[in-house]
């Protein structure tokens, strides 16, 4: 995959002790201690269903999406919900991946949220082989940071159903 | 009741209500500030903290006009509460105070 | 105030809207051509009618305004003044204001409009004074110290009133007697309306004056009571009321220059008034603008809203939308598939506006998260009352929040309904493409192009009936050649059709082409291996043609690329059944098909049975659930090899247990748990599931992109705390599980061909002597309840319910030929059927059985009457199948009341009115009062209208574009045939020389707008008596 443009601001966050990173533009907002319910006979990827104000949001467990096992959520676990292509719509710049969002509320659930990066770092390529059993796609490059490699993931891509996992 | 001037204008903010109990007082405070404050070429009268006026009280606006009157001195009554305004409207007073006639419903 | 007004305002915000708009506009244009005719006459007439229509409703800020805009303009009309580009200015920003004022009428007081006003003003001054009246005649002493107002005293007089000087001292006759001054003085304004006040303060000196004497106030007042009844109220001494002497002041009146229009009377009949407070006389009073201190319903600033009951105009949002008209089918328009952005075809582009679907659908999650707070807020009241201590009038309070909330849903509901002509438009196009391709010719009729669906249920059906039309352009139409031979029309006849029937929208795809050979299907499905052999020979030809929707079926000889990627009519099915709907075949080998869909009308918001499985709450849609069954010992579940069934009668149920659907942990050897029996399209099945709840009416909010796969849910929602359930989907719990089972019953409506069907009835009884039957199919739900719930408002029984409408209850005996049936029970059932209009219920007190009956054996002959579709013998009991919508026509529930037996029930009335406010204010008057109400748009039109019809009567307005009241009464004078019909004139002008130019037409009777009662008084007055 090509080297991606680092989007300027970025909202880390870290699950089973891996950095992460997404383009802040996606945020929509970010919850604590998220009341899951589960549905049953959903894709793998899915952990359940969130009630927000009124509309109901189809949580995913991050690890699950990218392939890595999967492994329980501490209390600490927050989920970051993103934004839905008609509220990408209206940014001036919508981010990256935008056109791969669609009308219905999802987020992840993360382990811990980090801090807002601002950086015009330059992206590096995601490496290829070390992770050939996940999803690919779903990642736009890397960062080399002081704490470690962030990966930075493709939103637009994460959030729509993985075409790995079978239905 | 609190008297202070600004520029030329002398500010009255009433402390409470303008009752028969209090009146006396009032008019006694007005009369002093305003022989005090002879610079003055206006009056202000706020009205904010004063939820009722009875008979008493409401002729008490009344001296305090007729008195402004007297001196040549403007008169406008400022933030007075809805129900007071509204007195003052069925009066027929309230624009002789500056006050905009209000609704009653 | 009340839902009729609510409605009203909005209409006149929307009218005087655009009144503003042309307005603006004809302004502007004013300015290139200060003499077109025809333009300054709009000009005076927007003016004139946003000041009718804000009179209306006492907008007093808005009718002043207007009025000054009006007799400029009316100078101007008359060639009195030129439209300089000065009082162009002027109007212009009046304008301004007026729209400032119009957009939000509950404050428009706060909208300064006085620089306008005195600008306009003093233009009327310009003009040379009229010649001078004789010396008018003195003013009674008594009202000579007040500021007397023409419009309020003529409107006081008018209304046959009396006029009053009150003396009081505030002391004295007021705190003296333990009243407030404010208090007292309220009470005085609530009896009458207040024309202006004169409080004393000549005789106070000043500050130094220790003891100033008790303050006299004078108050001029208009009321209708009598003097005794007054001085009773004000507890005053006969010596300080005054009554005014009426003549002098009507004297007064003719002599005040200004043409002054009579304020038209609110609502409730009371005019509003100023009070005029500007220290300088005018002609005109005007009334400053002045800020609400805090904020009140009623803001018409400066005048004192005078009623009884509040009449003031509510805060009442403009209307985001109206309902969609069919948009003309083009071939162009691209796919439903893809949301249209925000559009809503309409036939008059001036009355919509465009909105954000994104909005629609959040206002649609509102309104119905507010239907769930409600609900709540009702339930949690029932439980409030028994534990008392409830503020005063909350139940008031929920109630009226209760009907906004219904009112709300339902509004926001039609906002998104679309008119499936524009999918129906599609197919012209489609099929003239594949006509070539085929070497068919095809012609397509449309019918029902007006018909609205909810958009999604528009979206969701794009898909389906595209292969649908497909399928019947490619396999059911025969080729040209062939059709001939056969001696059908060359080209292929396929027909969409969509209905509103009662509480479902039923679409039609029909073609007369090959039709569907039952053989055929029968042999190709044991080909495939759907069904055996054996079982194919057992089909009815119904059930034959039935397996047409058999997953993995298609009889064609190829998918073709035409008929869609090789989705077959299995898929057709899911979708439909995934939004709500049912579909059904008929066909006649050799003649045609047609294919019916059968929707619901609304997607948002359904009844759902609320059910508990694994310790998590599902939704079962009512529409579905025919029958909860608590299985026993005596009623069991049975094995038969590797599947559980059910003996329900004399049918076997296939049954699904829900935990092993879901893959919990099973329990096999619990019998327990409750059985919903669940009915598709063609065949029914038994949901075993842990326990049962309410049923609730939920809203159904749609599940992301991630679960598009799974077949079980057709969505979510969002139950009473906040917890989330997922909506099953009966039709997706079933797919691929169900073994065809041979003796199923049939579906409630048979091809045409077959003469007898079998359909399932409730039967059930209401007294010892009569049995009855309802078909289940209309019964939404039974409940049992004890008859102390019952509450009887005059001669109606009513049922309130925790959620729900409250329910109109009907006893049979009291609307069919059937014997009476005795007091009710301690405990009753009702049954409440599934219909979206009307909120009744059925008393029965016994509830017997579901069972089937043959339409065969109905005997419609018998026994007849409305609201009896026959009778039969059903187990040894004569039964009298009921038919619902003839009840509720009996009940009177369908129409409106019988006329009233006097004159006007046999009057024929025809109205000219140009605006449509007052267009619908008079048909809310008369509608029900008269034989015949025919309202046109204008005096052309009525005129039109007189030639080939008969009226006994006609209500005009006097300002109209094409043809003037004036006019059209002078043509209906001077026609020999017409010249005797009684013409009553309706309008906002009111002068003498009105009065005499409408006496000169040949008016007979002229009266102001609106008064419901004086208008009925009126047309009694003319009618000539017999």
């Amino acid at each position: 995959m090509k080297a991606a443009s680092t989007p300027s601001h970025l909202l880390t966050f870290r699950t089973q002790g891996r950095l992460y990173a997404c383009d802040l533009l996606w945020v929509h907002e970010i919850l604590r201690q998220p009341g899951v319910t589960e549905v049953n006979c959903a894709p793998p990827e899915v952990l359940g269903l969130i009630h927000l104000r009124g509309q109901i949001l189809t949580a995913l467990d991050l690890d699950r999406r990218l392939g890595h096992p999967p492994a329980p959520k501490p209390p600490s676990a927050r989920c970051i919900v993103f934004k839905t292509a008609g509220e990408l719509a209206r940014l001036t710049t919508p981010p990256a991946d935008a056109d791969r969002a669609g009308n219905d509320l999802v987020g992840i659930l993360v382990d811990s949220i980090g801090d807002i990066l601002t950086t015009t770092q330059d992206l590096l390529p995601p490496p290829n082989d070390s992770l050939s059993k996940l999803d690919t796609a779903c990642f736009a490059g890397v960062l080399a940071r002081p704490e470690g490699l962030v990966a930075l993931l493709n939103i637009g891509h994460l959030l729509s159903p993985s075409a790995l996992a079978a239905t | 009741m609190h008297a202070s001037l600004h520029d030329s204008s002398l500010l009255f903010t009433v402390a409470g209500d303008l009752l028969s109990t209090n009146v006396a007082t009032v008019r006694a405070d007005l009369l002093t500030a305003l022989d005090r404050h002879t610079s003055a070429t206006s009056v202000v009268v706020n009205l904010s903290a004063a939820r009722t006026v009875d008979s008493q009280g409401l002729n008490l606006l009344i001296s305090l006009l007729r008195e402004c009157e007297r001196r040549k001195l403007e008169l406008r009554i400022t933030e007075p509460q809805s129900q007071v305004h509204r007195l003052l409207s069925y009066l027929n007073l309230a624009s002789r105070f500056g006050l905009p006639a209000l609704v009653a419903s | 105030m009340s839902a009729e007004d609510h409605e009203m305002l909005s209409l006149f915000i929307q009218e005087a809207g655009e009144h503003l708009e042309t307005l603006e506009a004809d302004l502007l244009q004013l300015e290139n051509n200060p003499r077109d005719a025809q333009r300054l006459n709009r000009i005076f007439r927007a003016a004139h009618s946003i000041k009718g229509t804000a009179g209306f409703f006492g907008l007093t800020p808005i009718t002043d305004l207007a009025h000054v805009m009006e007799s400029v303009m009316s100078l101007v009309r008359d060639g009195r003044m030129d439209a300089t580009p000065a009082i162009i200015s002027h109007l212009l920003t009046s304008t301004d204001k007026l729209k400032l004022m119009v957009a939000a009428p509950d404050r428009a007081g706060e909208v300064p409009t006085l620089e306008e006003r005195k600008a306009l003003q003093a233009l009327l001054h310009l003009e040379p004074a009229p010649p001078a009246a004789p010396t008018p005649p003195p003013l009674p002493e008594c009202v000579r110290r007040f500021k007397l107002d023409p419009i309020l005293v003529g409107d006081a007089l008018r209304h046959d009133q009396n006029l009053y000087v009150i003396d009081l001292r505030l002391h004295a006759d007021i705190e003296a007697q333990g009243h407030t001054i404010l208090d007292y003085l309220n009470e005085v304004v609530s009896l009458g309306s207040f024309l202006d006040s004169v409080t004393e303060v000549e005789s106070n000196t000043g500050l130094g004056d220790t003891a100033p004497a008790d303050l006299h106030v004078a108050l001029l007042f208009s009321t209708a009571m009598e003097p005794d009844l007054l001085l009773g109220a004000f507890n005053l001494p006969a010596s300080q009321l005054t009554e005014v002497p009426l003549d002098p002041l009507r004297d007064w009146l003719k002599t005040q220059p200004t043409l002054v229009p009579a304020s038209s009377a609110t609502a409730s009949g009371k005019a509003p008034t100023p009070v005029s407070t500007s220290p300088a006389p005018a002609p005109v009073p005007v009334s400053a603008p002045a800020p609400v201190a805090a904020p009140a319903p009623v803001a018409t600033s400066a005048a004192v809203v005078v009623s009884p009951s509040p009449s003031s105009p509510a805060v009442v949002a403009p209307p985001v939308l109206t309902p969609a008209a069919a948009s003309a089918p083009a071939p162009t328009i691209p796919p439903m598939a893809t949301p249209m952005p925000g559009q809503v075809a309409r036939v008059k582009p001036e009355e919509t506006i465009r909105i954000s679907v994104n909005l629609l659908d959040s206002l649609m999650n509102l309104a119905g998260e507010m239907v769930l707070g409600r609900n709540q807020l009702v339930r949690l009241l029932g439980q409030g009352t028994k534990a008392a201590k409830l503020p005063e009038g909350l139940d008031t309070v929920v109630q009226s929040i209760n009907t906004v909330t219904s009112e709300l849903q339902r509004t926001v509901m039609r906002a998104r309904l679309q008119a499936v002509g524009g999918l129906f438009g599609r197919f012209h196009r489609v099929l003239r493409d594949l006509g070539p391709k085929l070497g068919k010719e095809f012609h397509l009729e449309t019918v029902g192009d007006d018909v609205e669906l909810d958009r999604t249920i528009l979206e969701g059906l794009s898909d389906p009936m595209t292969h649908l039309v497909r399928n019947a352009a490619d396999h059911g139409i025969e080729p040209t050649e062939e059709r001939r031979r056969l001696g059908k029309p060359t080209m292929g006849q396929i027909r969409l059709s969509a209905a509103h029937l009662a509480g479902h929208v039923q679409i039609e795809v029909r073609d007369d082409g090959r039709g569907l050979d039952p053989d055929r299907l029968r042999a190709k499905a044991v080909e495939k291996g759907v069904i055996t052999a054996d079982q194919a020979a057992r089909l009815t030809p119904a059930e034959a043609r039935a397996l047409i929707f058999a997953p993995g079926f298609s009889t064609a000889a190829q998918v073709t690329d035409i008929s869609g990627r090789g989705v077959g009519m299995d898929v057709v099915k899911s979708n439909i059944e995934r939004l709500g709907g049912r579909v059904d075949l008929a066909s006649t080998f050799g003649q045609g098909t047609t294919v019916i869909i059968r929707l619901p009308l609304t997607l948002a918001i359904i009844p759902a049975l609320i059910i508990t499985q694994g310790g998590r709450r599902f939704a079962v849609p009512q529409s579905n659930l025919e029958e909860i069954i608590r299985p026993n010992a005596k009623r069991a579940l049975e094995q038969f090899g590797g599947a559980t069934m059910f003996r329900l009668r004399d049918e076997l149920l296939p049954v699904l247990r829900l935990g092993t659907l879901l893959g919990h942990p099973a329990s096999e050897s619990d019998p327990q748990g409750f059985l919903l029996v669940l009915a598709l399209d063609d065949r029914r099945f038994g949901l075993l599931v842990d326990s049962i709840a309410d049923t609730e009416e939920i809203v159904v909010k749609p599940l992301g992109r991630h679960f598009k796969g799974l077949p079980f849910y057709s969505g979510a929602t969002l139950l009473g705390q906040g917890e989330i359930a997922l909506i099953l989907d009966p039709a997706g719990l079933a797919r691929g599980r169900l073994q065809p089972v041979a003796s199923l019953p049939k579906p409630v409506t048979e091809a045409k061909n077959d003469d007898d069907s079998i359909e399932r009835v409730l039967l059930f009884r209401d007294g010892p002597q009569e049995t009855y039957a309802l078909h289940l199919a209309n019964i939404a739900r039974v409940e049992r309840l004890r008859t102390d719930r019952i509450e009887r408002i005059g001669t109606f029984d009513y049922l309130r319910q925790a959620n729900g409408p409250t329910l109109r209850l009907l006893r049979l005996h009291d609307f069919l030929p059937v014997s009476k049936a005795g007091p009710l029970p301690a405990e009753i059932h009702v049954i409440i059927p599934r219909l979206l209009h009307h909120s009744i219920a059925l008393i029965a007190n016994q509830i017997l059985d579901a069972t089937d009956l043959h339409t065969a054996a109905i005997d419609k002959e018998t026994v007849k009457g409305v609201g009896i579709l026959g009778t039969l013998t059903l187990a040894d009991r004569l039964t009298t199948l009921i038919d619902l919508y003839g009840v509720i026509k009996a009940a009177g529930l369908a129409q409106t009341a019988a006329l009233p037996a006097n004159r006007l029930a046999r009057t024929r009335v025809l109205v000219a009115e140009d605006t449509a406010l007052f267009r619908e204010a008079i048909r809310r008057a008369l509608e029900g009062q008269v034989s015949c109400l025919d309202i046109m748009k204008d005096g052309e039109l009525a005129w039109q209208r007189l030639q080939h019809e008969t009226y006994d009567l006609i209500i005009t307005d006097i300002e109209m574009p094409n043809c003037d009241g004036f006019e059209l009464t002078r043509r209906v004078r001077a026609d020999q045939r017409l010249r005797h019909i009684p013409v009553i004139a309706c309008s906002a002008r009111s002068s003498d020389r009105f009065l005499e130019k409408a006496r000169d037409a040949g008016i007979n009777h002229y009266e102001t707008k609106l008064d419901r009662d004086r208008l009925l008084k009126a047309i009694e007055t003319v009618l000539p008596s017999h």
